[in-house]
This record gives structure tokens, sequence and C-alpha cells, in this order.
């Protein structure tokens, strides 16, 4: 059967595409709790993000939504304090720019190409992250004392950010443009076309009318690089005054996030595949969380929160375990290419990432030593024994997706788990275990079909093991660590006081956080 | 003006790409769970999950990810390293393909200090 790989008519792809759907700057509103510096981060973000996919479907998008992302960068740039310690011939610059994208404006309303629809998601989030930091500095912005070094610095540093992201947006709208001029003059049908402008005009791929923009915004380009002087932008941002998260706060913040979204991500689509990666992930932080107990262990730190070590490295270690046999159960259900929740799989990343800071150096883990300097370990034992809580938790909410009544498996996963059950003693042995047609349907093929009985029960002693363990861990831990908590119902409580504590830090982090992927 | 592609060959790459790292993630699990819990696999093996849906997320709604051959190298090592040759291969008109290759390029150079 033919598919239908039709492209979208250029100009129409970035805003139709789910692939586009904007990721990360929610609509400015009362709700939007993140700091200025925080949304210029999230804006140079979106910019990078543009610069990678430059492609020349999104160029029309792209240059009609420009002159407003620059409007927006220019308001906010004027707006900071401290105006008489901005960079020489800053002002000039900023409003040479915004002179370019009114002119730019105010042709592209008149010109046939592009014609008039929708600007791009990626340019409009860079605008909306501008003007509500313009909202904010107009708020507050009159309460900073200026004079200070530090203060005028920071500023600086914003507003060096501001011209960045601004930058960057318009190098990867010119690119856009020039690419759209490359491929229209690779179109045979408009080879005549072409002949006859390229009599007029100065080569190949100098033709078509996204080129004139993109020379103009070219000049918009230069203008903004000349800000960006060699050295200015890293000198600028050395100055910045802003906290990093990194070591334990990052940890607990991205188990926050992870904890909330697999809840989420169970409720609206429990397929295997997102089961796979929530539980697989579980393990992992197991993992990471018994190379910190060792190291707490070998510097000293189990000692001082009264924790018996050879039960912690025993609790953890059976319940990472867990599971992973939970997830090996729920990998066999998990057909090929299944499409996974992206909001869990950034979630995951973030947790992954969070635990490799602080178990690696570089692609090693690192020693005792070294992670001991990284993180206050006896801060971490109390993080390992309430996210042990909350994976008890988990656990016990991965159990209505095996009673999914549709849910189904491939059949020669399903014989190959059957027999590994029978020779582990999990199953008898009997010959009707393993029914006659489904051995012939997975010889033949591999099927989705449903789920034996058998494994479904197998799933769920595996996501009762997976509780106990990990409840057995933060039991342990609990009493140990945190004097309050000497019942279920206090540890819960401490549990929620911590999450609730992650959330509100998360939600001032605001979508940088979100941004960053599983880069190592 | 549309552009309609005739053949499998715009998304053939992706879909090998999403197919190879699923493997990859396999191997790498299966390596991790006998290594025990605190392996450094078991970290890279769900990095070439999320990487493998990364790319699956690309392909359009009407393409699968194509299943794998038994024959399938063994080494997980290899199979990325395979991936990493065929990101070379993305279409620049993929939007995220930029994003796959940074990762994939990560996976591997993880992988190659694991194997050290």
């Amino acid at each position: 059967m033919p598919l239908d790989l039709t492209l979208p008519a250029v100009g129409t792809f970035a805003g139709a595409a789910p692939k586009h759907a904007p990721t990360g700057a929610p609509e400015p509103s009362s709700g939007d709790v993140r700091s200025v510096g925080e949304l210029l981060v999230d804006a140079d973000h979106h910019a990078r993000a543009l610069l990678l996919d430059a492609e020349a479907a999104a160029a029309p998008g792209l240059l009609r939504a420009w002159p407003a992302t620059v409007t927006a960068a220019a308001a906010l740039w004027d707006t900071f304090p401290g105006i008489a310690y901005a960079a020489a011939d800053g002002r000039r610059l900023i409003e040479r720019v915004g002179e370019l994208a009114t002119s730019v404006q105010a042709d592209l309303d008149s010109s046939r190409w592009p014609a008039a629809g929708h600007g791009d998601h990626r340019m409009h989030a860079i605008a909306d992250n501008l003007t509500r930091a313009r909202e904010l500095v107009d708020r507050y912005g009159a309460e900073l004392p200026t004079h200070q070094p530090r203060v005028h610095k920071d500023l600086e540093a914003a507003r060096t950010r501001v011209v960045h992201a601004l930058y960057i947006a318009t190098h990867g709208v010119v690119v856009a443009l020039r690419e759209d001029g490359r491929q229209r003059a690779a179109d045979p049908s408009r080879v005549e076309a072409l002949r006859a402008a390229v009599a007029h005009y100065r080569g190949r791929y100098e033709v078509g009318p996204g080129l004139r923009w993109a020379d103009r915004l070219g000049v918009a380009e230069r203008v903004l690089g000349s800000y960006l002087q060699p050295g200015h932008y890293a000198e600028a941002l050395s100055h910045e005054q802003a906290a990093p998260v990194v070591g334990l706060p990052r940890l607990r913040e991205a188990l926050a996030r992870f904890d909330i979204q697999v809840h989420r991500t169970l409720v609206e689509a429990p397929s295997p595949g997102n089961l796979v990666l929530a539980t697989r992930t579980q393990g992992m932080f197991f993992g990471a969380a018994l190379v910190l107990a060792r190291a707490a262990v070998e510097t000293g730190h189990v000692d001082q929160v009264g924790v018996d070590p050879t039960r912690l490295e025993q609790g953890l270690t059976s319940a990472g375990e867990a599971w992973m046999g939970l997830a090996r159960r729920w990998r066999d259900l998990m057909p090929q290419g299944a499409r996974l929740d992206p909001a869990l799989s950034a979630a995951a990343a973030q947790l992954r990432a969070a635990c490799r800071e602080l178990t690696h150096d570089g692609d090693q883990l690192a020693t005792p030593n070294a992670v001991a300097q990284r993180v206050d370990l006896a801060a971490a034992i109390p993080v390992i024994a309430h996210y042990s809580d909350a994976a008890a938790e988990l656990a016990e909410a991965t159990r209505p997706a095996s009673r999914d009544p549709d849910l189904v498996a491939p059949s020669r996963a399903v014989v190959r788990r059957l027999a590994q059950d029978i020779e582990d003693g999990l199953l008898p042995g009997t010959e009707e275990m393993i029914p006659s047609d489904l051995l012939a349907i997975a010889a033949r093929e591999n099927r989705l079909g449903p789920v034996p009985d058998q494994l479904v029960d197998a799933l769920e002693g595996a996501a009762t093991k997976a509780s106990s363990s990990s409840a057995s861990v933060a039991s342990a831990l609990l009493g140990a660590a945190t004097p309050r908590s000497g019942s279920d119902a206090n540890a819960h409580h401490v549990r929620q006081e911590v999450w609730d504590r992650a959330l509100r830090s998360s939600a001032s982090l605001g979508c940088k956080n979100l941004s960053a992927g599983p880069r190592l | 003006m549309a552009t309609t592609l005739t053949t499998d060959m715009f998304w053939q790459p992706l879909g090998e790409i999403a197919c190879l790292l699923q493997v990859a993630a396999d191997h790498l699990w299966e390596a991790a769970d006998s290594a025990g819990i605190d392996s450094p696999l078991h970290s890279l093996g769900l990095g070439s999950f999320l990487a493998a849906s990364q790319a699956a997320e690309l392909l359009p709604a009407s393409k699968e990810v194509p299943d794998h051959s038994p024959s399938e190298a063994n080494n997980p090592l290899r199979v990325l390293e395979t991936v990493e040759q065929l990101t070379r291969q993305l279409d620049p008109r993929v939007a995220g393909a930029s994003g796959l290759s940074i990762t994939v390029a990560d996976l591997v150079r993880e992988a190659r200090a694991s194997a050290a």
C-alpha cells in the first residue's frame, strides 16, 4: 500500500505538524512564576532550538513573527534599569535593529510573499518570554540598587542575553530563508522563471523572495553581532548572578518532577512502553542511590544518620533488582517501535542526567571521595528515603495497567517468558502452561495477542515485590534519617512536605530545566 | 509548493535508527541486569531507550518502526556506532534530526568509555 508521505506546502508545515508543537513557553499569565533570568534562559533555548531546525518550510512563519520578536526584545532591553552602565553604543544598536524590524513589518504587510498567515511558534515563544520578562522588570526593576557593581553587571548580563537570543533567532530566520531560496532554485517547475531572474539578479541561489528578505535580516544580524563583539558575551555572562541548580537540589527536583509525571502518564497512557520507561528509570535511580549510599558509608556519613550500612546496601539492591524484574516483564509486553509519552521521556531524561551528575565522573562511575565532594551525603540519605517511599506507591499504581482487558503482547515474547518462568520454577512445568496454539502462532509470526493469565499474575507479583522492597528501604531510612517519621502516615507527611518544597523550587526554575535533555 | 516523496528513502534511516537504538537498549539492559544494580550500563541502556523514543517520535504517525532481525550484532557499542553512521544519512528536512544526532553521538562516547 503506498504511503502518504506528502509534505505540507512551504509555510504551512511548522504550524501544523505535531512535532513542532510548542514545548516550553507557556502563555504569559499570572500563573507564570518564573524569574526574569529564567525567562531569558528559556528565550535563549528556544532561539538555539530554532537554529538547529531552521528548515525552509518554516521560513514564512519565522519571517512573519520576526518583527514582533525584535519589538519585544528592544522593549525589554530598554526597560532594564541602570542604562548608564550598558555596553557602549548599546542603545543605538538596539534602536537600529528596531527600525529595521519596523521597516520589515511595513513591507510584509504589502508583500506577496510570504502572504498573511501564522507566525512560527518558536519565535512566538521567544517573544512571549521577553514580554513576560518586561512585565516583571516594569513592576520590580525600580527596586534594584543599580549603583552596586554586582547589580549593574548582572543587568548588563541580562541585556546581553536578550541580544544574544535575538541574534541567534535572527540568524535562524536568515538560514531558513536562504534554504527556502535554494529549494525553490532546485524546483524544475521554476526553471524558466529562474533563467529569467538569473539574467537580472546576482546568481542562481540569489533568486527568490525569501533571499531578498534574508538580505534585509542579514543587516539586523550584523548589527546584533556587533553588540556581541568578540568577548563581550562571555565577559558579560561571567557576571550573571544566578545560583546554578546542581547536585542534590537538582536530583530532588528531578525526582519530584518524575514522580508527578509518571502518575499522570499512568492515568492517561498506561501503555507497556511507558511502563518500561517508568520502571527502568526507577531501577536506575536505585542503582544511583546505591552508589551514593556506598560513598556515604565509606566517608562515614551513614554513621551520622544512624543507619545500618549492611541493611542499607541490601535494601537498595533488593529494591533495584525488584524494579528491574518488573521492567523486564513489561518489556516483554512492549511492541516494537512503541511511542512513549514525551513528557515522561523528558522527566526520565532529567532524572538520568541528575543521577549521572552525582554518580559519574565523565563516563565512568565516580570514586566515593569524588561523590562526597559533590553532594552532602548525609542530606542525600533522607532524599533517597523519601523517594523510596514514593516508589512503593508507584509500584502499586502500575498494577491496574496489568489488568487492562485490552492489554496485548507479541506472541514470541510471551512464549519466551512463559518458558523462562517454567525454567526458573515460577510456573509449573506442564504442557498446558504454554498453549499449543500460542506456540504455533509464535513459531509462525510475532503477532500481538492477549496476555496469558499466568503472566498477568506474575506481573502483579513483580509489582508487589517492587513495592514492598521500596517500602522496606523507606522505613529503614526514614526511621533513622528523620526523627519525626515514627509512623507510615508521618513518613508520608514528611515526603509530601519535601515534594511540595521541591515543586515550589522547580516551579521557580521554570522551563530552563525542562529544556535540558539527556546530555552527558 | 508541495513536495511529494514517493519512496521510503526519506524515512528509512530514521526507522532503522529507532529500531537499532531499541536493540542497543535491550542488549545494554541485559548486560546491566547481569552485572548488578549499580552497573553504569543501566543508565546507558535508559539513554539508548530514550533516544529510540526520540527517533520514533520524529517519524510520521503512518510510519512504523521496522522490526529487527535476530542476526543483528549483539555488541551494543557496534550497534550504537552503526546508528551514528545512519544519523549522517538523515535528511535535514526532518525536524529534530540534529538533536537526535547529538544524542546518539553522546551515547556512542558513553558506550566507548564503558567498553574501555
